[in-house]
């Protein structure tokens, strides 16, 4: 081998280096931002929401908390549900008319909140998290109070704006 | 420098690099064309990595195949250029797969005890055919589909086991869900497993005995390793393909049929470009299956298997050389032959070929607009989308069971010339404020096909006396007065154009109040008036606009007004003309012959009552 030879093959050995390193990095790098579309994506939010839940007249004079299912459209992916169920409330009719509302998920890790009738508190099953009527922490299983959502009654029809939270943490954050 | 300071860290803890270095041996040197190996194996990788990724976002079933890769191509952050590199590295992968065979047999690589690493390749081949295969059906697009019925038709063709294995292909009798988790598993599990395997085991043989030396080479020929000499080539090779590749996955998407439907006939259905030899000689009048799909094939395969036994001395490397040369000349032969037919040949099958070719596109594009547009895909999957579309679907209608009285802008819904005159009116502009406007003052005109209805037809009656009825005279003696006031006439045009309501129609509401006096009372301006239209047709006015929806002219004769030109008018006039023409009528009735939603498809397309995309939201004025 002549003196030149060695800083040729030098050369040659980091050109082929570099042209692999290209080969393999160009479709890696796009299968990377390929494989982040979930979080590149973000689906523009569509405003506050207000979904029919139920009529007034439904809910007890009593104030006793009811539960039902908030059936809206939802978007999966390439398909669109018609009043699919994507959530649960709690709703109570307040004396003065008024309708308090509460997301059934509970703060802690989502269990669904139960009541059982004549009883004074909220209960998840999961954990024993327990809340009373107005949606108050009675033991500190849950980190935070029950959510409230925003109510709107009209012509006596409850519309609740519903809402999913993160959960396990002590600030009441909206999800989404 | 750095770079090596990191490449010697790694080499003296995994010994990778040092070990792959001079891993194997070439004869007398590095060449170009031995790089064919090396773009395959990249290539395959390549296919392996957004094979996977698409496998996160594809899902196998006949409701949401299509629809998961609707929105891979059309949704997804890189979608369409991950799969634009999967399908158009399949492509590359055919053509270097028949570059490497080319050399192989040019320069004899299966000479010295090289025969098993030579069959190993030629398994890999036909294994790249299965994937080829299996992947052209997972989209489940008319493509697909059809290519598929033809290819598992081959499979039955096999004496004695076919039909068994053309049912354990297809899943059971019927193509369905199984016929598609099947092919999955095989493209993307077993056949990848099989491939690799016959690939590690091939490689392990090249270290053994290197690669195959080239023919002649002198005595005191050197011998170099694979780095960094052929590997330098095979990376410029490497790139260059990757180049080409992702330039056709930006420049020509893979492309994405309509969604498979088997109720809709696709001659423009073919295999990918490779197959289509096979697909031209299936088609030869008289052809038997299994000697043209299988029986060829194979015996082109079996030949190839002995060549190394063939390729001995001279005349032997001759032999070899000119057969796979006649086999890719044949090929490529046939192949030109079958694009020229389709494409460019002026013959009834080639222009049938380019009408469906052209309509499946049309259809591609317009199931992606609707499954883009607001109300998305149905959880039925996207072929109900485009069965329930009045624009894909009017057309067909129309020119099945309207085209035989009616034209539609002088061709029958399909761009095709009617088979016998017209005998009824041209609906191409129905309802538009130009149909309104003839009927008022060019009436004989607008009916005049009406001429042609034959004699003995039930409807010949009716049809003369359309041709000499009130409305022609009517129109006749009003047509000077209202072409010289072309305001009032425009009023009266937009008032009666109001009652449709139609999505697609702007009504100008500050003429209006004056349209519906000149309806109402006649009077055109202070010195001329015409003949009430209400004194001879009944008329409910629509009740939007402000106006009332007041009832004139009831019980009268003439043909309904209320809605006129609207779905729902068009849609009675379809089932039973007799509800707003009574016994003046010269069109039959097809509420026996068509389904009601027949009849709605047919009535929505007439009024442009369908999808239309952002970009045309613009309203058409008619």
């Amino acid at each position: 081998m002549t003196s030149e030879q060695p800083s040729r093959r030098n050369a040659l050995t980091r050109v082929t280096a570099a042209l692999w390193a290209a080969a393999v990095a160009i479709p890696t790098g796009i299968g990377a931002v390929f494989s982040l579309d979930p979080i590149l994506r973000k689906k523009a939010s569509t405003g506050p929401r207000r979904d029919r839940v139920t009529s007034l007249e439904s809910l007890p004079e009593d104030g006793t908390p009811v539960d039902f299912p908030v059936l809206a459209d939802k978007v999966d992916a390439w398909n669109r549900f018609t009043k699919t169920e994507i959530g649960r409330v709690w709703l109570r009719k307040m004396p003065n008319g008024q309708v308090l509302a509460w997301n059934a998920k509970c703060p802690h890790v989502g269990g669904l909140i139960d009541y059982k009738p004549g009883a004074d508190e909220f209960i998840c099953p999961l954990h024993h998290s327990l809340f009373d009527t107005d949606g108050k922490r009675i033991n500190k299983v849950a980190p935070r109070p029950m959510d409230t959502l925003d109510v709107e009654v009209k012509d006596g029809i409850v519309y609740v704006a519903y809402a999913d939270f993160r959960l396990n943490v002590t600030d009441k954050e909206e999800i989404g | 420098m750095a770079v090596s300071k990191i490449t010697n860290w790694i080499d003296e803890r995994t010994g990778l690099l040092s070990r792959s270095r001079n891993v194997v041996e070439i004869p007398g040197g590095a060449r170009w064309r031995y790089g064919c190996p090396a773009v395959l194996a990249f290539l395959f990788g390549i296919e392996v990595l957004t094979g996977l990724l698409l496998w996160a976002a594809y899902s196998p079933s006949t409701r949401t195949a299509w629809e998961s890769v609707f929105y891979i191509e059309h949704v997804m952050v890189f979608g369409s250029l991950v799969r634009g590199l999967h399908h158009y590295a399949t492509h590359a992968m055919v053509v270097w797969a028949g570059l490497y065979l080319l050399q192989t047999v040019w320069d004899g690589s299966y000479r010295g005890r090289r025969e098993v690493v030579y069959w190993l390749g030629l398994v890999m081949l036909g294994l790249l055919f299965v994937f080829s295969q299996t992947g052209y059906l997972l989209p489940w697009d008319q493509r697909g589909y059809t290519a598929t019925q033809v290819a598992t038709e081959i499979v039955a063709s096999t004496p004695v086991v076919g039909e068994s294995m053309q049912q354990l292909a297809k899943g059971g009798i019927d193509f369905g869900h199984h016929t598609l988790t099947r092919f999955f598993a095989l493209h993307a599990g077993l056949l990848p497993l099989l491939f690799t395997l016959l690939a590690v085991a091939r490689w392990q043989l090249v270290k053994k005995h290197g690669y195959g030396p080239r023919r002649d080479l002198p005595e005191d020929h050197a011998t170099v390793s694979y780095w960094p000499d052929q590997a330098a080539r095979d990376g410029v090779l490497c790139l260059m393909t990757l180049g080409i590749v992702a330039a056709l996955a930006v420049v020509e998407t893979a492309p994405l049929g309509p969604p498979a439907d088997p109720t809709v006939s696709y001659e423009a259905a073919r295999p990918e470009w490779w197959f289509l030899p096979v697909f031209r000689i299936l088609h030869i009048p008289g052809m038997d299956t299994f000697v043209a799909a299988q029986g060829i094939p194979g015996a082109i395969f079996g030949v190839l298997a002995i060549l190394p036994f063939i390729d001995r001395g001279k005349s032997g490397r001759w032999l070899a050389r000119g057969f796979v040369a006649l086999v890719f000349v044949a090929l490529g032969g046939t192949l030109g032959l079958t694009l020229y037919e389709d494409f460019v040949a002026e013959t009834d099958s080639g222009q049938a070929f380019r009408v469906s070719y052209d309509s499946g596109k049309k259809n591609a594009d317009r199931t992606v607009a609707l499954a883009l547009s607001p109300t998305g895909i149905p959880v039925e999957g996207a072929a109900v989308m485009l069965r329930e579309d009045p624009l894909t679907q009017g057309p067909v209608l129309f020119a099945q069971y309207c085209s035989g009285c009616h034209a539609y802008n002088e061709h029958d819904g399909l761009k095709n010339a009617l088979s016998e005159a017209a005998s009824a009116p041209d609906l191409g502009n129905f309802g538009s404020r130009d149909w309104i406007k003839q009927s008022l003052v060019a009436f004989d005109e607008q009916f005049a096909p009406l001429a042609n209805v034959s004699e003995e037809s039930d409807h010949a009656e009716a049809a003369a006396a359309i041709l000499d009825g009130d409305m022609k005279y009517w129109s006749e003696d009003h047509r000077d007065i209202l072409l010289e006031r072309p305001t009032e006439l425009d009023a009266l045009v937009e008032y009666l154009v109001a009652q449709s309501q139609r999505a697609d129609i702007t009504v100008d509401e500050s003429i209006l109040q004056q349209g519906r006096e000149i309806f109402v009372d006649g009077t055109l301006s202070a010195d001329s008036e015409i003949a009430l239209c209400i004194d001879c047709h009944e008329f409910q006015e629509v009740e939007a606009f402000g106006f009332p929806g007041e009832v004139f002219g009831e019980e009268n004769y003439a043909p309904i007004l209320t809605g006129y030109g609207s779905t729902e008018w068009v849609r009675q006039m379809i089932a039973d003309p007799a509800t707003h023409y009574g016994d003046n009528n010269a069109m039959p009735a097809f509420a026996t012959q068509l389904s009601e939603s027949q009849i709605s498809l047919l009535a929505k397309w007439l009024t442009g009552n369908f999808y239309r995309e952002i970009e045309s939201t613009e309203p058409v004025d008619r």
